[in-house]
């Protein structure tokens, strides 16, 4: 092609570093504007973040951008308008079932250029000419979920700032830190659960983390599902340092709660439900408590068109007839596979409640 | 006379951890297989191949895991913060995949000081526990686990008081805060005994025997050693609102303390605060019979505050335990927070070490002897007039002399305060020696010998017949009782 492989751009008499571990070069490879091309490869990480968090670029400037999954998650990447990474992001979870088949890409008029979804392992390469105007144009990744951590930005023509004060990339990156703090031997890794103190729970609270940015706080003490939330995981160390009084912080956006007390009722009576237990399949945990003698069984996976879990209860050999309340249903999607929904409360028949699943995802505002 | 070290009876190992994990280790135990199982602060368990040097995880996810039994190669039970838990891989992948609840009858108020201890396992498979009281350093959470229960208040009444000085220091609120715990294997658990502070400290003798260390503190003068028997009451009075009696709501903070004293037993032994140990950890036999040195079937006890390992040498008498203290390993590489331990099939000691964020350690150690006997106070028993001291080798010619040997006694009162000084410290006179010509044993003859006292033995200048140098010259014997069974001790309650 004949053209350099700069990973750096000479502008303003400045090296100006590539994302946060970008190599600063010698101004000798520095070329004349309109000769040259910017290269840059953005690798997909763990944790939900590119390793480039942004880059500099000249007005109509010959661009190629190569998205990496370097995950084990699907990711694309999307470059839009100024200002309208969230309302990309907001537009691809509206998508919902139509999501796949359009690479999570939503028909809107600030998308400028974008990548398929790739599968971990995969690569894409993106060639397109920096825009004429002037400003901070993000990408950001659409896949449901990803879009509130995972951007950064082309910055054309225009200086940028220090990489602390920089509100067009992820807080993690602004703070000098590639990812979430690593709390273990194994770095990056979903699911994850703890059992650590949680907020609005009891003692003996359960933190899951699934793939997708998706999280919930399951209350081993009540054998109920607290809340639901998207983003981060939580930061443990106000638990493990010092003397462990704190509580873990959830990091990201509740969209559930359950402000209904108390756990499913099967048959009649209200007595206490009793924690056995969990398996893990598929590194995330089917808890297993019994309720009124009866064994019941809850796996919660992440939904993959929409943000959001979905709950899946075994009750074996059920005979009984089953409540359980599911809080506010307003403010979410809510469908369930079987039985009756009224004022919260979800009441199936003895067989109904054998195996029965309920969905709960975040509403977007474009929906 | 050139200074002696442990560490020439010794060798120290310093066992790498993996990389990114915080290791303070919560549990040590090893698997049939010879793989060592531990258990970290942050949630995981991994296991450990001593041939190869390789770590790998087992599980994770657990809360403040504070001690583990291997089951067989595929199961470990671990006691974490809410409950008893049975870990198993069931397809045999090196990693486990299902977690059952053995046990979690127990109360919590979200109060960090809430740990939860042990296991220790006896012959027939029943898992002892000790659950700590709740710190005055902090209040519990708005949702509890268990029943409340404090002191005759109500839950608002509660919120509402300074529940640092209305509580005491350690406090209990919910089941069972302040209790060691029996639990069957398939479950069920019965409420064994009271009176505990802070039981970091949970296991059995070679006979069978429950041994329990607790931590200096309210109503505790210093840290202690029990012998701990099924509805006995050892000493903090918090626990007893989990008891029949107290179940109404007596403040134990308003009784006296003569009345505490009247139920409770002593303890075993006393590790003098600021000399011996401040924060005692797991009691562990020496199991390796007579492959780590002279101390087969001893009591080794951790302490936190030190690079330092007890040992401990019981003394039946008037048909029950009381006994002495001395330092084992001190220094030559060790770390501080000696936490937990075991023994490896070829008799060398793992240590665990943490800190929690008091004065403490991380990391794991091994401890080997390498067949050379140092010289030591093998064993200390009271006699009617004074004691018998045996060493681990013969005594060089002159030390059958008094000047070699220094005895003071003091008490630690019995109280609602934090910790007791030292109190009647005195000299205690040697009224005569024997040394048993070309023997290991000593008798010391004392002037006075008074129940409920510490009797602390100072040895100077100490060497064997082989010429090596006595390697720990402090030792500390608890009288709770004297042979003819007087155990009476006025002065220890505070009046």
């Amino acid at each position: 092609m004949g053209v350099p492989f700069l990973k750096i751009q000479f502008v303003n008499g400045l090296f100006v570093q590539l994302g946060l571990f970008g190599l600063v070069i010698a101004p000798a490879l520095a070329r004349e504007p309109n000769d040259e091309r910017v290269e840059t490869d953005i690798t997909a990480r763990a944790g939900l973040r590119y390793d480039v968090v942004r880059f500099a670029a000249k007005p109509g400037q010959a661009i190629r951008v190569k998205l990496i999954n370097g995950d084990d998650m699907a990711h694309n990447l999307v470059f839009t308008k100024p200002g309208q990474r969230q309302a990309v992001a907001t537009a691809a979870l509206a998508l919902g079932v139509d999501g796949e088949a359009k690479n999570w890409v939503p028909d809107h008029d600030a998308v400028l250029w974008s990548t398929p979804v790739l599968p971990p392992g995969e690569q894409h390469v993106l060639l397109f000419t920096a825009p004429v105007e002037p400003g901070i144009y993000p990408y950001v990744c659409t896949y449901p979920g990803h879009g509130f951590l995972m951007y950064g930005a082309m910055y054309v023509g225009v200086s940028m700032p220090e990489l602390a004060t920089d509100q067009h990339v992820p807080e993690l990156a602004r703070q000098g830190k590639a990812a979430q703090k690593q709390f273990h031997a194994w770095g990056d890794k979903r699911p994850l659960m703890y059992r650590i103190f949680m907020p609005d729970a009891s003692p003996a609270a359960i933190a899951v983390g699934l793939k997708h940015g998706q999280n919930y706080c399951w209350d081993a003490g009540q054998c109920r599902l607290r809340y639901a939330w998207y983003g981060g995981f939580v930061d443990p160390s106000p638990v493990w340092r010092g003397n462990g009084n704190g509580l873990a912080g959830v990091l990201g956006t509740k969209y559930w709660e359950s402000e209904m007390p108390g756990t499913i009722r099967v048959g009649g009576g209200d007595s206490e439900p009793e924690f056995l237990g969990y398996k893990k399949v598929d590194g995330q945990p089917e808890f297993h408590f019994r309720v009124n003698d009866t064994d019941v069984y809850e796996l919660i996976t992440p939904l993959h068109s929409i943000i959001g879990i979905q709950r899946s209860f075994r009750i074996p050999n059920n005979t009984q007839p089953v409540s359980l309340p599911v809080g506010p249903t307003s403010r979410v999607v809510f469908e369930h596979s079987a039985g009756k929904l009224e004022n919260g409360l979800l009441t199936l028949s003895a067989e109904e409640a054998r195996a029965f699943t309920v969905f709960i995802g975040l509403i977007s505002k474009s929906r | 006379m050139r200074a002696a070290g442990i560490g020439d009876y010794y060798l120290l190992e310093n066992i790498a951890t993996p990389k990114g994990l915080d290791p303070q280790v919560g549990g040590l135990d090893f698997m049939p297989s010879g793989r060592l199982v531990a258990c970290f602060h942050r949630g995981e368990v991994y296991t450990y191949d001593p041939g190869k040097g390789e770590w790998r995880l087992f599980a994770d996810g657990l809360q403040e895991p504070l001690g583990i039994v291997a089951i067989n190669d595929r199961e470990v039970v671990v006691m974490q913060r809410p409950e008893l838990t049975r870990i198993t891989d069931t397809d045999g992948d090196g990693e486990a995949d299902q977690y059952k609840t053995v046990c979690d009858d127990f109360g919590m108020t979200g109060n960090y000081h809430e740990f939860a201890f042990g296991p220790a396992r006896d012959a027939r498979g029943n898992l002892y526990v000790g659950l700590n009281l709740a710190s005055s350093g902090a209040s519990i959470r708005p949702e509890l686990r268990g029943e409340f229960r404090h002191y005759g208040q109500s839950r608002e009444g509660f919120k509402a008081s300074s529940y640092g000085r209305a509580s005491g220091r350690m406090y209990t609120a919910t089941p069972y805060r302040g209790w060691v715990l029996k639990i069957t294997p398939e479950g069920e658990m019965t409420p064994f005994a009271p009176g505990f502070r802070s039981p970091n400290g949970v296991g059995f003798d070679l006979d069978g025997q429950l041994f329990v260390t607790d931590n200096q503190g309210d109503w505790l003068g210093t840290s202690k050693l029990f012998h701990v028997q099924r509805g006995k009451f050892y000493g903090h009075p918090a626990s007893l609102a989990w008891t029949n009696e107290w179940k109404k709501g007596r403040n134990p903070l308003k009784v006296a303390s003569a009345e505490f004293d009247a139920k409770r037993t002593r303890a075993t032994v006393l590790f003098p605060h600021g000399l011996m140990a401040n924060s005692p950890t797991q009691p562990i036999p020496d199991s390796s019979g007579g492959k780590f040195g002279p101390f087969a079937a001893q009591l080794f006890v951790g302490e936190m505050n030190r690079a330092r390992i007890v040992r401990v040498m019981l003394d039946k008498v008037a048909g029950e335990w009381q006994g002495a203290c001395v330092p084992f390993y001190d220094g030559a590489g060790l770390g501080k927070g000696n936490h937990r331990f075991v023994f490896g099939k070829d008799g060398s000691m793992w240590v665990g070490q943490t800190h929690l964020s008091w004065v403490g350690g991380q990391g794991v150690q091994r401890i080997k002897w390498n067949g050379k006997t140092p010289m030591e106070v093998e064993s200390m028993k009271l006699l009617r007039n004074g004691f018998k001291l045996t060493f681990t080798k013969p005594l060089a010619k002159g030390a059958g002399h008094h000047d070699h040997f220094q005895f003071t006694r003091y008490y630690y009162e019995y109280r609602q305060g934090y910790g007791s000084p030292q109190l009647g410290t005195e000299a205690v006179q040697i009224a005569g020696l024997k040394l048993r010509r070309g023997d290991r044993t000593l008798m010391i003859y004392l002037d006075k010998l008074t129940p409920g006292y510490v009797y602390q033995l100072d040895l100077n200048n100490i060497a064997a017949t082989d010429g090596s140098p006595l390697v720990n010259a402090l030792v500390c014997y608890t009288l709770n009782r004297l042979t003819n069974g007087d155990d009476k001790a006025p002065h220890l309650v505070q009046k």
